[in-house]
């Protein structure tokens, strides 16, 4: 502090000042605080959304990492090996060696079918995915032979289904003759349409036999009838054996997680809540009776002003997704939309100042004031990002132009808007984003068709419907005023 | 008596009543200090303006030890100093160099004018000499803080400020001259 008199009086002089800001100070202020806290608001989404995104990217890998051909083919994990060929082939090949006109021995009965799993899993192509189904058929005779015994084990088998990536079943159950003959006839078809070249076949069964003696080698040779294979289904069927068949199926189910962009366009209105009265013209939010509820009452429809009917505006929504395939008939997707909503008023002329109304949250948000008329349109505006889930199922994957079927929710974010709300004391529309839900839940069903389906893209289009499970408006008493959008919605996937 | 510490926690709590509260309160003492570190009323509010966006946006740092007011103030003498040195108009004409010389008094004159004239006094002096006299004689900062605060010298801060003071008192003279002339021509 300087100690000269001239500076203390300089001090105190100028700590007696004081000087009245205008008025505009505070209110931009407050629409900085507001914007800085609206902010902080948004925030809060990002770690939810930066946990769907991890959560997505591990799905992806896990999903990725468990493709039990891939997996077989790399992996150098003894443990994993015997742990999946024992479970394989012990309780069925133990059972197997107890049949009464098991000529083949035992022991060669379970290697075979070891080996023979083994290398089939590894000549599937590299970029197989999916899942190995593997059917290990007996002797219909044999089978029926040994039925008691084979019923009484069979709940092992279901030890097999613990395996992940691997589903296989052994037709033992109560219909087993029924079930049996038509796999047979079945199989049978697939072998005569795919015999492999017998160049093939020794090959295949030499490799079976690996450290085993030439007349080993020669006696399996013989022992096995046919070795048949296509991309999808292989097929080994051995003679003198009650193991007729062994049947790895290769089942597609993707590749993984795709991505792709989305693409939907049409109207949207504020509607009743019922899917009967789809775009049925509504008034538009009625501030006001928020107001006049707060005792309780709702109040009387004549006593105050209606405000005119909300027609149809455009709608749009743009973004990506993720998409991935649960089994040949259903798919799962997550995605990220940026949603522009819009619906039509038809208000009197603007006018510059009016009394604000109850239900006004902030003087600084007020704009846009109209009176009830008919001489102009007005059309609010409502953005929204979307986070949306869909499951997919396919109706008809075999016509030419295969339909499906979505079903799904959002989850919507209200980030910006201008839409008008109604004061019914004074009959007026005012603007006001506090009254408008910031979160909106919808739900939405679509009927897409595939377009088009190429090595690295496929196209899907169809109409599409979302309706809002919650109201757009904030306030209690504003009767359904949902969000209802009708339109033609295209997905761009591209695939792996 | 308004109870400042009660004040802070509603405004933690993002009660905008008590924040517009707390602003109705330091607004007018926070505005003299903003005015008299700017050129112009619109400068001074807009200083005004985003002092109290920080105020609002730090108040977690207010310990409660010492004065909300005084914590205020600091932010807004802060506020202030970054304004001049973003601004254009105030960067040319704040180099702390020896560009003007003028004579030094080392008297201590009575000081006869109200509040307001002497900030607009204050006001007229060149921005570098503005803010080093602002600094040093009204808030009461040492040379080595102003040095720091400005990244100046220690020496530049001194010298500057005692040409803002000769400078200041030959125009509160010559004011009293004026005063006085007019007094006997009355």
């Amino acid at each position: 502090m300087p100690d000269n008199d001239f500076e203390k009086q300089v001090y105190k002089k100028t700590r007696e000042l004081k000087l009245l800001p205008s008025k505009a100070v505070w209110e931009q202020v407050e629409i900085r605080l507001s914007h800085k806290e609206k902010r902080r608001r948004r925030i809060i989404w990002y770690p939810f959304l930066l946990a769907g995104i991890c959560l997505g990217g591990y799905l992806a890998s896990h999903y990725k990492s468990v493709l039990p051909g891939k997996q077989l083919q790399t992996t150098t994990d003894k443990s994993y090996h015997t742990k999946i060929n024992s479970s394989i082939a012990d309780p069925l090949l133990k059972k197997t060696s107890k049949f009464s006109d098991h000529s083949t021995p035992a022991s060669l009965n379970k290697d075979t079918a070891k080996k023979t799993i083994q290398q089939i899993i590894k000549t599937l192509p590299d970029k197989e995915t999916g899942k190995n189904i593997i059917t290990i058929v007996v002797k219909p005779e044999a089978a029926k032979r040994n039925h008691s015994k084979i019923m009484a084990d069979q709940s092992s088998n279901y030890a097999y289904k613990s395996i992940r990536g691997y589903k296989p079943t052994v037709e033992n159950s109560g219909d087993y003759e029924t079930r049996l003959q038509r796999k047979d006839t079945a199989q049978q078809h697939v072998i005569q349409q795919d015999v492999l070249a017998p160049s093939y076949t020794k090959e295949t069964v030499r490799s079976l036999y690996q450290g085993a003696s030439e007349e080993l080698v020669s006696s399996a040779v013989n022992k096995i009838a046919t070795v048949a294979g296509s991309i999808n289904t292989f097929l080994i069927s051995m003679t003198n054996s009650p193991v007729i068949k062994i049947n790895i199926k290769h089942q597609y189910i993707g590749k993984g997680w795709n991505w792709g962009l989305t693409f939907q366009a049409g109207r949207t209105s504020l509607s009743d809540a019922t899917f009967g009265n789809l775009f049925k013209s509504n008034n538009l939010f009625d501030a006001a009776s928020a107001n006049q509820s707060s005792n309780g009452m709702q109040p009387v429809s004549n006593v105050f002003i209606t405000p005119n009917s909300t027609g149809a505006a455009i709608g749009f929504s743009a973004g990506a997704f993720m998409k991935k395939n649960l089994s040949r008939r259903f798919a799962i997707s997550l995605g990220m939309n940026y949603t522009f909503y819009s619906t039509s008023t038809t208000v009197g002329n603007k006018i510059d100042s009016i009394p604000l109304p109850a239900g006004a949250a902030n003087l600084s948000s007020f704009n846009r004031y109209f009176r009830i008329g008919s001489t102009g349109s007005y059309t609010s505006k409502y953005h929204y990002i979307e986070l949306p889930f869909t499951l997919q199922t396919t109706l008809t994957g075999a016509w030419k132009l295969p339909l499906y079927w979505d079903v799904g929710f959002s989850l919507s974010r209200f980030i910006a808007g201008n839409a008008l709300n109604f004061d019914n004391n004074t009959g007026i529309y005012f603007k006001d984003n506090h009254l408008i839900n910031k979160t909106q839940v919808n739900f939405s069903t679509g009927f897409p068709v595939s377009l088009s389906s190429r090595k690295r893209f496929a196209l899907q289009a169809g109409p599409q419907l979302q309706l809002g499970i919650n109201k757009a408006p904030a306030y209690e008493t504003a009767t359904s005023k949902r969000f209802l959008f009708l339109g033609l919605k295209a997905n761009l996937l591209h695939k792996k | 008596m308004i109870d400042h510490f009660k004040l802070v926690k509603d405004c933690l709590k993002g009660n905008r009543e008590a924040q517009r509260q707390l602003y109705e309160n330091f607004a007018s003492e926070m505005l003299a200090v903003c005015y008299r570190y700017t050129k112009s009323a619109a400068d001074a509010e807009d200083v005004l303006q985003d002092g109290f966006i920080k105020v609002f946006t730090h108040l977690r740092q207010f310990k409660g030890e010492g004065e909300i007011g005084a914590w205020i103030r600091r932010i807004m003498v802060n506020t202030a100093i970054n304004y001049l040195k973003k601004n254009i108009r105030y960067q040319t004409e704040l180099s702390f160099t020896d560009l003007s010389m003028h004579p030094v008094y080392f008297d201590n004159p009575e000081l006869h004018l109200q509040a307001k004239e002497l900030a607009d006094l204050i006001r007229q002096l060149p921005p570098g000499f503005q803010t080093i006299f602002n600094l040093y004689a009204v808030e009461g900062f040492t040379h080595v803080e102003i040095g720091q605060m400005l990244g100046i010298n220690e020496g530049t801060s001194r010298s500057q400020y005692s040409r803002a003071r000769a400078l200041l008192i030959s125009w509160i003279r010559n004011n009293d001259i004026e005063n006085k002339i007019e007094s006997y021509a009355r």
